[in-house]
């Protein structure tokens, strides 16, 4: 008997057959019959991702060591050895879970994975350490309860997100639900959404002023709206296009301040069908549709859409879900009553940080805090049984790493705490300061630089006592703290109040963990405001930052002023002196300590780092470093902003070398970090080979590198506003560069790469 | 039918430990990590995975590519857990036999690695393994398997505690398949893992 006889009748035959499909494509690829980079992103589009060490080596503390995987040379990507434990992303839409689902979920994670469910900052469910040959029969027990895991990543449309208290929220203009539901499938393996050169993410909100959704920070984001017209009151979405979090962070566009409930898939499809066609494809780092609406303006973009729209054929799919009622409407379990005011020790806490007065009277929606994000199997399954007997299916998963019950009965709320405590999932604080938001880092992601899960792992453990006693001045409790492992941030640090992402310095010839402290960032208004970089520090120190900023704010503030109000009038010179003596790294000999990250012993190294995969395709280290390379831009710009000439100069100089380093080191891996090692190496490989010459400009970019390593630094502000203009232009030419060398046809291979290039 | 048992290749075995000398689990994790600079448990060693941050559930896990180790916190009880992922060779018997050894030796490697700890180190007074089913489809959760299983655990406390005095008990824990095998007073884990090896 195997999984696929036992659940035969169980699972829906389209879903049946991609599986079937994945699992001949892994017996394919095991005979070598296809391409290691197809199948990487065959894997992919399936939601099956590489993790840190796949590539057989790492650094167990004492030097790189190889991990011989007993796999024959077997790959299942560029330098991804077949038996190295893998990631699974789970899609959950609008993060909305069954009891059944979560019972599967547990099953899974307890016998392909290390037994712990892991909830993501876009409400999907990961697991870690999965066997690529065991992912067949996860996605059939998945797809057996109604999951499917296509295009949880890849460069496809990615989970719908949608604010988990739709439907049930006080402020809301109406429930996004059945459009996020019916947006999800229709664009779930649609023709016109197959061929993007990068990730594209949707999200619905409910409310322009809270953060529900995100909507600023996606590619396409929907707030719902309402218009009179002729006395009718319709629904529609204030539509925004282009935004996105990563290196550099883009703030996504008004498209449309109404858009008709019945336009909203023609639409999509519609941007669909605009990006495949005129989105950038092979440089990877300008593929987002940000960049498409930024290089051709928002006006003309809009004008293709509306052309494109004009041309669609009718589809009944447009408003099926308009009509009728809406079909699976959450109907709630047990009668609505008010608590009657008791509760065990510790209820009254909770309550007043875990619970949501529903709009509907007499109904609360509960959220369940998890550290990190974290349940085991079998929390999870106890989770299950509890929202069984409390709430029936009115389950969500939310960006913040929690879950949610809806719809639990006043009344219920002592025995539903109580129930939740015995489980170990009563804990206080969710949505508070201790309530923090975290990317897999360093335990798992081959991207990553610090471990931003031990960092929030330290922060949480020092934060939610005060968070359970209700110890929090009022002014910083609703704060919000966010880590990522590195600039990418997945961890959405740029939302946060208190943001921090992954770097690492050089101190006295050793590698230190440290993460830049990102501030003024608004997670209110739909993710309103991203922060700026404002200098990095120790990971060792960044629980002091926590309590000295937040502190500082207590005591400065001004009556009712909010924390951006405060950061924003003080000035960001201020808020960076608050912390400089923090940035001083003692000596190994002083305090090694400081050499090894939160939660993991060894001594820190960059070593580990792997050729991450990332939506899609595989990002070399040529593609990391350049990435790297537009985030100190990005740090250059904040920085002249604030006047600090000298160190805005030194990072658009620091970010022309890293360029320069990523095109090398698809040459010679180990150039290091020497800037006249980088710029000879450049020279000579780059230039004099006329290999980095544009069509047009030659090497006019090259030479602004050289300027500026020969001449030293600028001290005018408007000369360093200059270099920075340089520096954004030669990584430019930097990305063109390596472009052109990823679409050089391999010797022997038909240039159908080259023929796409043109 | 002994058929399930037989296909039987995921399964978990769980040796407690005293309560009281389980300690703190964060300071296991410099342990893991030395094990696998050093080799010092069978398996190819990886990583390690940190959740102490969590209840019921593994704890600090040294993650292999045959097996997870966990310093293991399920149900309440810490205890030292060993999960199979790669198959085995062999009958069912003798693979239970080659997962235990496994995990005795572990469990006495931590012993002796935690014995000089601020506090008292870990100690596992060898008198009781748990024994769990991971894998639903070989062995789902009925009666029939559960018979088939408790006859294989009888005979494998029998050999572990050398035929006198051995329990053999559903796990209490309604999602899971499994039977913790027992008996009176303890054993030396040397002893144990003598009559498996
Ligand atoms: C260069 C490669 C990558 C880039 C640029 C990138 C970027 C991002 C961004 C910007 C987000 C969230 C914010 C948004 O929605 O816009 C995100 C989500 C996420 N990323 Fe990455 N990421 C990369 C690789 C990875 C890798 C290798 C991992 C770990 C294995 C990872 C894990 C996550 C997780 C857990 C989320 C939230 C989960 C979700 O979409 O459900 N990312 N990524
Ligand atoms: S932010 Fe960096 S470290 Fe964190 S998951 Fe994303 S790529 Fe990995």
């Amino acid at each position: 008997m195997t999984w696929k006889e036992a659940l035969a009748d169980r699972i829906p035959a389209e879903l049946a057959a991609e599986i079937d499909t994945f699992e001949r494509q892994i017996a394919l690829r095991r005979q070598d019959k296809i391409d290691e980079k197809v199948f990487a992103e065959t894997r992919l589009r399936r939601g099956v991702y590489g993790q840190r060490y796949d590539n057989g080596q790492r650094n167990d503390g004492t030097g790189p060591k190889m991990l011989p995987y007993p796999s024959n040379g077997l790959t299942k990507g560029p330098e991804t050895v077949w038996d190295a434990p893998g990631m699974q992303r789970i899609k959950i839409p609008m993060g909305r879970l069954t009891p059944d689902q979560m019972d599967t979920l547990a099953d899974i994670a307890e016998e392909y994975s290390d037994g712990v469910c892991h909830v993501t900052t876009r409400q999907d469910i990961q697991l870690h350490f999965v066997h690529l040959d065991d992912t067949p029969d996860l996605m059939r027990r998945l797809a057996a309860v109604g999951i499917t895991t296509r295009e949880a990543c890849g460069n496809t449309v990615r989970n719908v997100t949608a604010c988990p208290l739709a439907g049930v929220c006080r402020d809301e203009t109406f429930d996004v639900t059945p459009h996020a539901e019916a947006c999800m499938r229709f664009l779930l393996g649609h023709p016109d959404a197959q061929d993007f050169g990068r990730k594209f993410k949707v999200a619905f909100s409910g409310c322009r002023e809270h953060a529900c959704g995100l909507v600023s920070m996606h590619d396409l984001g929907l707030i719902a709206v309402t218009r009179s017209e002729n006395g009718v009151e319709r629904h529609g979405f204030e539509t925004y296009v282009g935004g996105g979090l990563g290196a550099v962070p883009h703030q996504a566009r008004l498209f449309d301040k109404f858009l008709p409930v019945e336009e909203l898939l023609p639409i999509a499809q519609a941007i669909s069908r605009v990006f495949a066609r005129l989105g950038e494809k092979r440089n990877r780092a300008r593929a987002r549709i940000k960049f498409l609406v930024a290089h051709l303006g928002l006006d003309e973009f809009k004008r293709l859409v509306l052309e494109e729209r004009a041309a669609l054929p009718d589809d009944p799919r447009w408003t099926a879900h308009l009509s009728g009622e809406p079909p699976e409407a959450e109907q709630p379990l047990r009668p609505a009553a008010a608590a009657d005011g008791s509760g065990s020790n510790g209820f009254g806490g909770w309550a007043r940080t875990n619970v949501y007065r529903q709009r509907q009277t007499g109904y609360a929606t509960v959220t369940v805090a998890l550290p990190l994000g974290d349940l085991t199997a079998r929390q999870m399954r106890r989770l299950a049984s509890l929202a069984r007997r409390y709430v029936g299916g009115a389950v969500r998963a939310t960006v913040e790493q929690n879950i949610v019950l809806r719809w639990v009965s006043e009344a219920d709320l002592p025995a539903l705490y109580r129930e939740l405590s015995a489980v170990g999932l009563g804990g206080a604080g969710a949505g508070t300061l201790a309530d923090i938001t975290a990317c897999p880092g360093t335990d798992t992601c081959k991207l990553g630089i610090a471990s931003s899960r031990g960092l929030a792992a330290e922060l949480t453990s020092r934060l939610s006592e005060r968070a359970a006693a209700g110890a929090f001045d009022p002014a910083v409790e609703g704060l919000r703290i966010k880590t990522s492992g590195c600039f990418n941030s997945c961890g959405q640090h740029h939302i946060a109040d208190l943001g921090f992402y992954g770097v690492s310095r050089n101190i006295g010839g050793y590698a230190v963990p440290h993460f830049q402290v990102v501030l003024g960032g608004k997670w209110l208004d739909n993710a309103g405001a991203y922060g700026l970089a404002s200098g990095a520090v120790p990971s060792k120190r960044i629980p002091e930052v926590v309590e000295r900023i937040t502190g500082r704010f207590v005591a400065e503030r001004r009556e009712d002023e909010s924390f951006q109000d405060y950061t924003r009038r003080i000035g960001k010179r201020a808020l960076r002196e608050m912390f400089a003596d923090l940035a001083a790294v003692p000596s190994h000999d002083d305090d090694p300590s400081f050499y090894s990250d939160w939660g993991d012993p060894r001594e820190f190294t960059l070593g580990d780092m792997g050729v991450g995969e990332c939506a899609g395709e595989v990002v070399s280290l040529t593609e990391f470093d350049l990435a790297a390379a537009e985030a100190r831009i990005f740090e250059a710009q904040s920085r002249l902003e604030e006047q600090a000439v000298a160190q805005a100069d030194e990072l658009a100089y620091g970010a022309m070398l890293l360029g320069a380093r990523g095109l090398i080191k698809s040459e010679f891996i180990d150039i290091g970090d020497d800037p006249d090692a980088i710029v000879r190496e450049f020279r000579t490989r780059f230039f004099d080979t006329q290999v980095f010459f544009d069509k047009y400009a030659g090497g006019k970019f090259a030479m602004y590198l050289f300027r500026r390593h020969e001449s030293g630094p600028r001290l005018a502000p408007d000369a360093v506003h200059h270099l920075i203009e340089e520096a954004q232009l030669f990584l430019e030419a930097c990305h063109a560069c390596q472009a052109r060398l990823a679409a050089r046809p391999a010797a022997g291979v038909p240039a159908a790469a080259e023929e796409r290039a043109r | 039918m002994a058929y399930h048992a037989a296909a039987l290749q995921r399964f978990s075995l769980k040796i407690f430990a005293e309560p009281a000398s389980a300690g703190v689990p964060s300071t296991i994790i410099p342990v893991f990590h030395r094990w696998i600079q050093e080799g010092a448990v069978p398996g190819l060693l990886i990583d390690v995975a940190d959740y102490t941050h969590l209840v019921d559930g593994p704890s600090v896990l040294l993650i292999a590519h045959e097996a997870n180790y966990a310093l293991d916190e399920t149900g309440g009880r810490p205890g030292l857990s060993y999960t199979r992922k790669q198959p085995l060779e062999g009958t069912f018997g003798e693979r239970l036999a080659v997962a235990a050894a496994a995990l005795i030796a572990a469990a006495r490697r931590l012993e002796h690695d935690t014995s000089r700890m601020t506090g008292g180190g870990i100690v596992f007074p060898g008198n009781e393994i748990a024994f769990a089913a991971n894998d639903r489809l070989a062995a789902p959760r009925t009666a029939d398997t559960e018979t088939a299983l408790r006859d294989a655990l009888v005979a494998f406390g029998g050999r572990l505690f050398g035929g006198s005095n051995v329990e053999v008990q559903p796990l209490d824990d309604p999602a899971r398949l499994g039977l913790t095998v027992k008996t009176v007073g303890a054993v030396p884990l040397a002893t144990l893992l003598s009559r498996v090896e």
